[in-house]
């Protein structure tokens, strides 16, 4: 948990702020039952490692939903970006660079995203998913659909090494989760963020620059997207220009399940984490149960619906 | 057609209560066929909320409606419509990617035997019906490329053409321009000979003497006053609108009053012209005149929000001009929407958040929120402006409409104002929230901050100012010091501009 502090709570705030919480520990309890070799270290740990590169996704994605946009965008970013980093890893034998060349591209596309929409005014939703396919058509077209291999193992750090006893990156995501946390509840800029997507007018009105915050939130999300694609191909120890199809949804998909509200302006931190540790879970129990692919993909899609179910429902009652 | 009764429509006793105000308290009005009748009344009078519940839009609490001799339950504006009462609104909703034809027809089009639209029949019956009524536009013109005048006369031709016994006008010239005026009498005047009643709202009181049979008076949402066109004058009019009693107590206390804060000249923009104006320290301005006089838009484009076309503004004698809301704001000039639910608070954050959230540079340490302070802040805040509130953590929906002001208002207190302005500040506020807020801008004037109140309360304006503006058509058409001010010469003023 990051939220530290207590306070006075409306049942329908408790459910919104807590319920993916408890409903994720009722998932854990009855995945214990199911399966002896689910709650083991080993497993717990497989579980956020597999997820740790959706998450980081996730963040940026929900920064951007509670500054009232929606990036579809970040999947291919995520695999254009980490795909150039193993093209700079190959030239410049140097991991670090590589993974701040990464970010950088990452960052670069989701600039451009948070400029275009703020500037020409054109919905969130078409400008990013006309980058989803410009940035896919452009890994796919500079590695001419070839996988790029052949560089140092140091790069595999970020993905497959270990700081002490614990995988690289689960060590990367803690340190963005804290970043993210501090930027949302500790510093104005959070606060901006907030304001935008709840009520774009009169944060104007208080004297926010809102183009400049949703821009900036974009460019976090794209910085993310760039820092994770690293991590997917440093995991796979090549560059797959077909890495991170479709991540965009499982990203929206854990800050819906984890309370984020489409309509901007609501959303808690930890609730990302906690959705997409909800949806690791459950996929979880489902292969270690022999579920097939395909139905994990029905019981994923409906758990979205539900959840969105749900925050409307709350969102009535909190009006009336 | 049978006359076998005197009037077309008759109101009796009508009265329609929303939570906390009387909108309408036992009124009356007798419409005869053929006639045209002008209904008068300041903002808020109860016209629109009587036209809401004639054409359906609203369940009357209590009293009668006639209609042909009958007694009637509006239902919805369908079945209104179908009954043939017709109202043309003030504010148009065209459909602006359908053409003209579509809009006179929709709901209604021709149908083939085969159920399809009969685009043919609606087309040729659009040109009849714009060959009847005088006007030069092709059926197949989309409304988007119309000028708002043009589809002011469409909705008109809309409403007639369902061949309606009882034509409804809310200002219907607000819109349009003089010759337009012209066209649009003439229709009047034909469907007067078809034995049509028409009920004329309009703020233009000269339209009114030109087109009108009889005139109903409403003040604050009761009937004061009907007659016959021939036995009232203008003054009468303007009289019987504003002549109220102003019982309602208020704590003004008069402030040393300092140096010019805001000086306008000859500012002109969208929807004002040519404004000169100061505001001076410790004093409280009321801006006075009717909705639509451009009063907030003047104000908003001195915050920032709207663009300024010519002139200038100084703040304590150095020219400014912002060009959005943080400029106006860092210069100390801050100003409260009259929409507060979209652009005064952000509905869905916590109360501590919207207090502060134009003043997060000064709870900030190193970049970094200082929680203690804001909490010391937000403490104060809740205090002076004695918010009524279960937790600062709690969403400002959460809030009555007083304590969302309050939200607003304590927002900007944390940024140390020179200029406050106070759109339309306690527009659905109950009585004892409204008190505090007077108390608040009292104090405030004290200290010296310079006050605008917008306001469309007479009662307000009057008891609270130190000196009365007044707009029309976006034009400053009189300043009153509070001495010589009365409802009586402020509504002059405001309706100045419809009398040329």
């Amino acid at each position: 948990m990051t939220d530290t502090k207590s306070k006075k709570l409306s049942v329908a705030d408790i459910y919104s702020r807590f319920g993916i919480f408890i409903i994720l520990i009722i998932a854990v309890i009855i995945a214990s039952f199911l399966s002896d070799a689910f709650l083991t270290p080993r497993n717990i740990s497989n579980i956020i490692r597999q997820n740790a590169v959706v998450m980081i996704i996730a963040f940026g994605s929900q920064m951007v939903l509670i500054a009232g946009g929606c990036d579809l965008s970040p999947g291919s970013v995520c695999a254009l970006s980490g795909v150039i980093s193993t093209m700079v890893m190959l030239q410049v034998n140097n991991p670090v660079i590589a993974l701040i060349v990464g970010v950088l591209i990452g960052a670069l596309c989701g600039l451009i995203n948070g400029l275009v929409i703020t500037t020409c005014e054109i919905p969130d939703f078409i400008m990013t998913l006309a980058s989803q396919f410009i940035c896919r058509g452009a890994v796919l077209a500079i590695t001419e659909a070839q996988p790029v291999s052949g560089f140092d193992i140091s790069f595999t750090l970020f993905g497959q090494g270990y700081v002490g006893p614990i995988p690289a990156p689960i060590v990367i995501l803690v340190l963005v989760l804290i970043f993210y946390w501090i930027l949302m509840n500790r510093r104005r800029f959070g606060r901006y963020v907030y304001a935008v997507g709840g009520n774009t007018d009169a944060a104007r009105a208080s004297g926010i620059n809102t183009k400049k915050i949703k821009t900036q939130a974009y460019l976090f999300a794209g910085a993310a997207a760039g820092l994770a694609g690293v991590i997917l191909m440093s995991r796979m120890n090549s560059g797959q220009p077909n890495g991170g199809e479709q991540y965009e949804f499982d990203a929206i998909t854990a800050a819906i399940i984890g309370g984020t509200s489409m309509n901007g302006g609501t959303g808690k931190v930890y609730g990302v984490v906690v959705g997409a540790l909800f949806v690791g879970v459950l996929l979880n129990i489902m292969t270690q149960m022999n579920v097939s692919a395909y139905w994990q993909k029905i019981v994923k899609g409906l758990i979205i619906a539900l959840a969105v179910i749900i925050d409307v429902r709350v969102g009535k009652s909190k009006k009336a | 057609m049978s006359e076998h009764y005197e009037y077309i429509l008759e109101l009796k006793n009508i009265t329609k209560e929303f939570p906390g105000v009387k909108a309408l308290d036992g009124v009356n009005l007798k419409l005869k066929p053929g006639s045209v009748h002008a209904l008068c009344g300041e903002n808020g009078a109860g016209k629109s909320t009587l036209m809401k519940i004639i054409n359906g839009i609203y369940k009357l609490d209590d009293g009668e409606i006639w209609y042909k001799g009958e007694k009637i339950i509006p239902k919805s504006p369908k079945a209104m419509l179908d009954m043939g009462i017709a109202t043309i609104h003030q504010e148009l909703s065209p459909l602006p990617n359908m053409t003209i034809a579509e809009n006179i027809f929709l709901g209604r089009e021709p149908l083939d035997s085969l159920k399809m639209v009969d685009w043919k029949k609606m087309w040729a019956d659009t040109q009849k019906l714009m060959d009847e009524y005088g006007f030069h536009y092709d059926p197949k013109t989309y409304m988007k490329d119309l000028t708002v005048s043009d589809i002011a006369l469409i909705e008109i031709v809309k409403a007639i053409s369902r061949e309606a016994s009882v034509v409804i006008m809310d200002e219907p010239t607000s819109s349009i321009t003089d010759s337009e005026v012209h066209i649009l009498f003439e229709n009047i005047k034909r469907l007067k000979e078809k034995g049509v009643g028409i009920i004329y709202i309009s703020h233009k009181l000269d339209e009114i003497f030109e087109i009108c049979d009889a005139v109903t008076i409403f003040r604050d949402g009761q009937w004061i006053h009907s007659c016959p066109i021939g036995e009232i004058d203008k003054n009468g009019i303007i009289k019987q609108m504003v002549g109220r009693e102003i019982t309602e107590q208020f704590p003004k206390t008069p402030a040393p009053i300092g140096d010019a804060v805001l000086e306008i000249k000859h500012l002109t923009g969208k929807r004002f012209q040519n404004v000169d104006f100061t505001v001076h320290a410790g004093e409280i301005v009321g801006f006075a005149g009717l909705v639509g006089a451009g009063r907030s838009e003047l104000f908003r484009a001195v915050f920032g929000l709207d663009p300024v076309e010519s002139g200038e503004i100084y703040l304590e004698g150095k020219k400014v001009r912002f060009h959005n809301a943080q400029q106006a704001i860092d210069a100390g000039v801050l100003m409260a929407s009259e929409d507060r639910k979209r652009e005064g608070v952000v509905l869905c954050r916590s109360i501590r958040e919207n207090i502060t959230l134009a003043s997060l540079k000064d709870i900030c340490d190193k970049g970094f929120l200082n929680m203690k302070k804001e909490k010391n802040n937000i403490g104060e805040m809740i205090k002076t402006l004695s918010i009524k509130l279960s937790t600062p953590e709690a969403p400002v929906s959460s809030l009555s409409g007083g304590n969302q002001q309050k939200v607003v208002l304590a927002k900007w207190l944390l940024r140390k104002p020179k200029v406050l302005i106070l759109d339309e500040p306690t527009r659905g506020i109950d009585v004892g929230a409204k008190y505090e807020i007077y108390k608040l801008m009292c104090e405030l004037a004290r200290q010296g901050v310079a006050i605008v109140m917008i306001s469309s309360e007479m009662p307000e304006i009057l008891g609270m100012s130190d000196r009365i503006a007044v707009m029309s058509q976006g034009y400053l058409t009189g300043e009153l010091p509070i001495a010589e001010a009365t409802q009586e010469n402020i509504m002059e003023h405001a309706m100045k501009g419809f009398e040329q």
